[in-house]
C-alpha cells in the first residue's frame, strides 16, 4: 500500500504581544546588533522596524525617526564645534590680554597677533 | 581644563604641545587626556626629578628637538623653553604652549616656591614664544 500523507491541520495559537521582559530582551539584542560605531551588522532602519513590529516603539514612520536622529546628531556636533571654538577663543584671548599687559608694562609696541588657528 | 582638552581634540590637529605651570595644577591629567585622545606620546618632567633644576631643564629642552606630534609637560618646561630659545635663535620649540598654574589641590610651601619660580621663568619666555609663532593658551 503506497504511503499516504497524514491528515494535518495547522492551528495557530492566539497572538500575544511580547511582555515587558521579552521586549527588554529584544531591545538588548537589536542594540547589540547595531553595535558601536563601525561595528554595526544591521542598519538603524532594520532595528527600528524590528522594535516597531514588536510594539516596543510606538512610531508611525521609521524614516521620520531616522531623519530626526540625524538632525539631533548634526545639531550636537555643531554645538560641540561651537563650544570648542568658544573655549579656544577664550584661552587665546586670555593669552592675548596677558601679552598686551606685558608689552604695556615693558613700554614697547603692540604684541604680534597670534598665528591663525 | 577638561573643556579645553576636549576643544583641542576636536578642533586642533595633533601637534607639538607643551603644558607648563606649577605643581598640583593638573598638567599631568591634562596631558594624559590629550595623549589618549590624540594617541601621541607624552613626556613629563617628573621623570627628571632625580636631576638638578639646571640639568633637568637641559634634558627637557632636548625633548623639544624631536619631531612631533608630542606632548611635554612639567614644572621644568619654562626653564627648558628658556634654554631652547637661547640655543636656537630662530624657529619655534612647539606649536602650542598651555599655561596651567592655578592649583587644583593644596600646595605645600616648597611647591608654592616652585610655582613662583616657574611663573617667573614663564614670564620671561612668554613674549619670545609668541614672537616665534607659538600659540599660547591660558585656560
Amino acid at each position: 500500500m503506497p504511503w499516504q500523507p497524514p491528515n494535518l491541520t495547522v492551528r495557530w495559537g492566539a497572538y500575544s504581544k511580547p511582555d515587558g521582559e521579552e521586549q527588554a530582551q529584544l531591545v538588548t539584542a537589536t542594540l547589540a546588533l547595531l553595535g558601536a560605531d563601525h561595528a554595526a551588522v544591521v542598519t538603524r532602519e532594520i532595528v527600528l522596524e524590528k522594535l516597531r513590529g514588536a510594539g516596543v516603539l510606538d512610531i508611525e514612520s521609521v524614516q521620520a525617526v531616522i531623519e530626526a536622529l540625524d538632525k539631533e546628531k548634526a545639531d550636537a556636533e555643531a554645538k560641540a564645534v561651537a563650544d570648542a571654538d568658544r573655549e579656544l577663543d577664550h584661552s587665546l584671548a586670555l593669552a592675548d590680554g596677558t601679552a598686551k599687559a606685558k608689552v604695556a608694562a615693558a613700554g614697547v609696541g603692540a604684541p604680534p597677533k597670534g598665528p591663525p588657528k | 581644563m577638561q573643556r579645553l582638552a576636549s576643544a583641542l581634540l576636536l578642533r586642533v590637529r595633533p601637534s607639538r604641545i607643551i603644558l607648563a605651570g606649577g605643581p598640583r595644577s593638573g598638567k599631568s591629567t591634562f596631558a594624559a587626556a590629550l595623549s589618549d585622545g590624540y594617541r601621541i606620546p607624552v613626556r613629563g618632567t617628573d621623570e627628571l626629578r632625580s636631576l638638578e633644576w639646571s640639568e633637568s631643564s637641559l634634558v627637557a629642552s632636548t625633548w623639544l628637538d624631536r619631531p612631533g606630534p608630542w606632548i611635554c609637560e612639567g614644572v621644568v618646561m619654562p626653564r627648558a623653553l628658556r634654554k631652547w630659545l637661547a640655543a636656537n635663535p630662530e624657529g619655534k620649540p612647539a606649536d602650542i604652549a598651555i599655561w596651567i598654574n592655578a592649583p587644583v589641590s593644596e600646595r605645600v610651601r616648597g611647591q608654592d616656591a616652585m610655582a613662583k619660580g616657574c611663573e617667573t621663568v614663564w614670564d620671561e619666555v612668554f613674549l619670545p614664544l609668541r614672537e616665534r609663532g607659538v600659540r599660547i593658551l591660558i585656560p
